[in-house]
């Protein structure tokens, strides 16, 4: 339960109220970046178990009991609600909170909100502008729409996993997990917008926000290449040129399409600033193997500190390939004070968390805050029935003993399973 | 009821280099703001609009030809710059700047990633717009911030990938960094999230009338995303486990070799019943890793029972096989195969756009969809300097005297100055800069 001397609610999100249905990553993650901007968010739960994050990795164990630090992130600042959405009253205890809610974010499969009696047009019967956004691994209709799939598999579409790695090898994701993570950053400001056109005219709306049109779609990935040029990026046989410098204690990035005289240079070697092997892009991907090994000689001789420090004085642009430790002893961070504790912190990882992906410095604190731990399977049911949804301790009461909401017994420490 | 878009009437100035928040004016164009980019023909920082001078039947062009105009036909520029108009502006001209200027007074956002001592440089603070505009919403993205010894480091997808640990995380668990794609995730990710920014910092304007400066760092944006790793080490002190394609959460999980050349297919089973039914389909045995913590366990003697079973499929055939039984699995399509499959070329992602430099194509569009106010390409992407005219005598009123000055001095122009002359074999001389697609 919400320790009542945590900070207020603030920031610039603080006048949106966002019922949450999601749960593992995508979806928790949008509602946390609302939520750490000042939106008041209600995860609601199935009882009694709740989201299956709770059991992902890392755990973490301080605090008197065994949690996952992963959920301890991707939960912060949100209440919980535990209802059984398949019980006729945990259904009408939802229709009637989000009566009081601006926005229902949801990422269960296709179909299931229909299921549940709680389509878009469901919630319009409550709240008429209502805003209403799903996300999905491939969207609301189309071809792959009841697919079932893991992040991988939706990552396997479109030619990024088909170039990525190296023969004979099978192609290769890049970090699992990222494509979720994207997903709920596209659907969190997503629905601001759609929040946005509501303010205007007084309509709501339902988005659909497909995962993998969200990973198609980026920038980076250049998807009209093939309708341009017909062709499709390809897994070399080989270690992709320049990629990465093996240093003395590591491995560097040294970017080697900007500045060549430069880097020419820095390693002791500016007759290769005039070679025309090493004149253009194109021309030293294709003498690669004359130009890098004189560089790796140059790199392997030192730390990547000392790569890195030299990098900065010849203006070559570079840096370290970090391990995660590194990253959490970055002295750069630190002066920032990226990485962040929860008020009144029981455990590590309420001690350390990633803090803020932007800062708003015309805002008080930046405009984000931590002002609660992750909430226990139903922790705030009676309160958030209470205070948002109206419901008498009477009708409560009925709720809870009907099994159609859930609120964990005090007497067994839920303050610790954060 | 006619259907608004939800930005309708939101300006934007996009001053951006490459993909970090040129992407996030995208997006907002997609949702209907007034989005102007603006581009220097004298400088290009990133190289998305194609190599100088490129040879002939290069990938990345229209049938491989460069054409007339190449920077106005490179795919990497092309892919995600919908629904804008673009200009060319040398701020260092002072009439150039002058037109900057009303279109800062007159904006709702201005959205940068040029470095901190760059914007300095330029005059482009907040500070310096706010005088402009007391009501601007600024966004400066950056790579490690705006204060600090790297606050003025250019900040590159690959610089960014090394520094948070993001490269040492992804490909192969048994390779070095060296073995998997490039990954330029970073961009993508920081300008989804400035979409967000924006918003928030919209609310705050709007509430309190004053302007807002926004501070994105994009390696602080890609650390959110590496939570899970971070909060490993965070937990245990020990440095997390590099899964490649596996899962931390549930096994097998993988990309298995099929029938043909190069064909793969990924699968994973999350849990008892999903393991039960990729058995049955592949024909093996359930009962030998009955629990997730012995196929866990198990993880490569699994993998090679799954391969000399999946080497027999057809990938397709295997996919729709697994998914009959609601086993997680999918090809390993190649771009080509999203541009036939019907499930991306319904009008839902990819949509068809006609620019006079490139024909009629498809592109990917706006990544969310909406239901009551349908975001479609509306403009194709632009040439350099395209609109320039549609900007500068039309929206802001400059008269053709003045324009065919801007022109003359090099302010504005639809070619690159530091281009030779192109195309190479013809006398360019007599192509009039304003010629193009005033």
């Amino acid at each position: 339960m919400a320790d009542s001397s945590a900070p207020a609610r603030s920031g610039p999100l603080a006048r949106h109220r966002i019922l949450d249905l999601t749960q593992s990553i995508a979806g928790p993650y949008a509602t946390k970046l609302l939520a750490d901007y000042g939106a008041d968010v209600i995860k609601v739960e199935r009882p009694p178990y709740g989201d299956q994050a709770r059991e992902w990795q890392p755990f973490c164990s301080g605090g008197g009991s065994r949690h996952s630090a992963f959920f301890s992130f991707l939960n912060a600042n949100k209440s919980s609600v535990a209802l059984d959405l398949r019980h006729p009253s945990g259904r009408e205890a939802l229709l009637r909170l989000a009566r009081h809610c601006d926005a229902v974010v949801e990422n269960f499969k296709p179909g299931v909100m229909e299921r549940l009696g709680l389509s878009y047009r469901d919630l319009r019967g409550v709240r008429d502008d209502v805003v209403l956004t799903s996300i999905s691994n491939f969207g609301q209709k189309g071809a792959f729409r009841d697919f079932e799939a893991t992040e991988l598999n939706i990552f396997a579409l479109g030619g990024r996993m088909a170039a990525s790695g190296t023969r004979p090898r099978p192609p290769v994701r890049l970090l699992g997990g990222s494509s979720l993570f994207m997903a709920g950053t596209v659907a969190a400001g997503a629905t601001l917008i759609a929040l946005r056109g509501r303010d205007r005219d007084g309509l709501g709306d339902h988005l659909d926000v497909s995962i993998a049109n969200v990973i198609l779609g980026e920038p980076d990935r250049g998807l009209c290449l093939y309708s341009y040029s017909g062709i499709n990026m390809e897994r070399l046989d080989g270690p992709r040129p320049y990629q990465a410098f093996p240093a003395a204690d590591g491995f560097v990035v040294i970017n080697v399409n900007r500045g060549i005289e430069r880097i020419a240079e820095m390693i002791g070697r500016p007759e290769l600033a005039s070679d025309p092997r090493f004149s253009s892009n194109v021309a030293r991907q294709e003498h690669a193997d004359s130009l890098e090994p004189l560089i790796i000689e140059w790199t392997v001789a030192r730390t990547k500190a000392e790569v890195v420090a030299e990098s900065h004085k010849f203006r070559v642009i570079a840096a370290p390939v970090a391990t995660i430790p590194e990253v959490l002893a970055n002295p750069g961070l630190r002066a920032r004070d990226y990485f962040q504790s929860i008020p009144g912190a029981r455990c590590p990882c309420q001690e350390t968390q990633p803090g803020s992906p932007f800062r708003i410095h015309t805002v008080p604190n930046l405009g984000w805050s931590l002002r609660r731990p992750a909430p226990a399977v139903g922790s705030d049911t009676c309160p958030v029935l209470a205070d948002v949804g109206g419901f008498s301790p009477t009708e409560i009461e009925q709720l809870l003993r009907c099994g159609a909401a859930f609120e964990p017994d005090p007497t067994v420490g839920a303050e610790a399973s954060a | 009821m006619t259907l608004q878009l939800p930005l309708e009437g939101l300006s934007v100035i996009d001053f951006g280099d490459a993909w970090s928040s040129p992407f996030a004016c995208t997006m907002l164009a997609d949702a209907g703001a007034d989005v102007v980019r603006v581009e220097d023909i004298h400088r290009q920082l990133s190289t998305l609009r194609g190599p100088v001078a490129p040879k002939e039947k290069v990938d990345g062009y229209p049938e491989r030809e460069p054409g007339e105009r190449p920077w106005n036909r490179y795919y990497l520029f092309n892919n995600s710059e919908r629904n804008k108009l673009g200009i060319t502006l040398d701020v260092r001209h002072p009439q150039a700047r002058a037109i900057l200027n009303e279109l800062i007074a007159k904006c709702d956002i201005f959205a940068t990633n040029y470095t901190p001592r760059a914007t300095r440089h330029l005059g482009l603070t907040f500070d310096d717009l706010k005088r402009i505009n007391p009501r601007i919403v600024y966004g400066h993205v950056t790579g490690y911030g705006c204060e600090g010894a790297l606050a003025n480091s250019v900040a590159l997808g690959s610089t960014i990938d090394a520094w948070t640990g993001h490269m040492g995380l992804r490909g192969y668990p048994e390779t070095t960094p060296h073995d998997a794609a490039m990954s330029y995730i970073a961009d993508a990710a920081g300008a989804a999230t400035l979409v967000l920014a924006f918003m928030a910092a919209l609310e705050e304007r709007d509430r309190t009338g004053e302007a807002q400066c926004i501070e994105l760092a994009l390696t602080e944006v890609l650390l959110e995303f590496l939570s899970q790793p971070l909060m490993q080490t965070v937990t245990t002190g020990q440095p997390p486990v590099v899964y490649g394609s596996r899962s931390p959460e549930w096994a097998p999980q993988g990309v298995y070799p099929c029938l043909g050349d190069d064909r793969w297919i990924s699968i994973a089973a999350r849990d008892d019943v999903e393991w039960a039914s990729l058995c049955l389909v592949l024909g093996l045995s359930a009962t030998e890793y009955p629990s997730a913590e012995s196929r866990q366990q198990h993880h490569d003697q699994i993998d090679q029972l799954i391969i000399e079973r999946t080497g027999s499929w057809g990938a397709e055939a295997l996919m729709l096989a697994l998914q009959e039984s609601a086993v997680p699995a999918m090809v390993v399509y190649r771009d080509s195969e999203i541009f036939e499959h019907p499930e991306f070329t319904g009008g839902d992602f990819l949509e068809e756009a006609r620019h006079p430099d490139t024909g009629m194509r498809l592109y990917p569009g706006a990544v969310w969809r909406s239901r009551n106010r349908p975001m479609k390409i509306r403009t194709p992407h632009f040439g350099l300097g395209e609109h320039n005219h549609e900007v500068i005598c039309g929206q802001l009123g400059w008269s053709e005297e003045a324009y065919a000055a801007l022109i003359r001095e090099g302010a504005i122009g639809t070619k690159y100055s530091f281009w030779p002359s192109w195309p190479p074999a013809s006398d360019a001389s007599g192509r009039a800069e304003t010629g193009a697609h005033d």
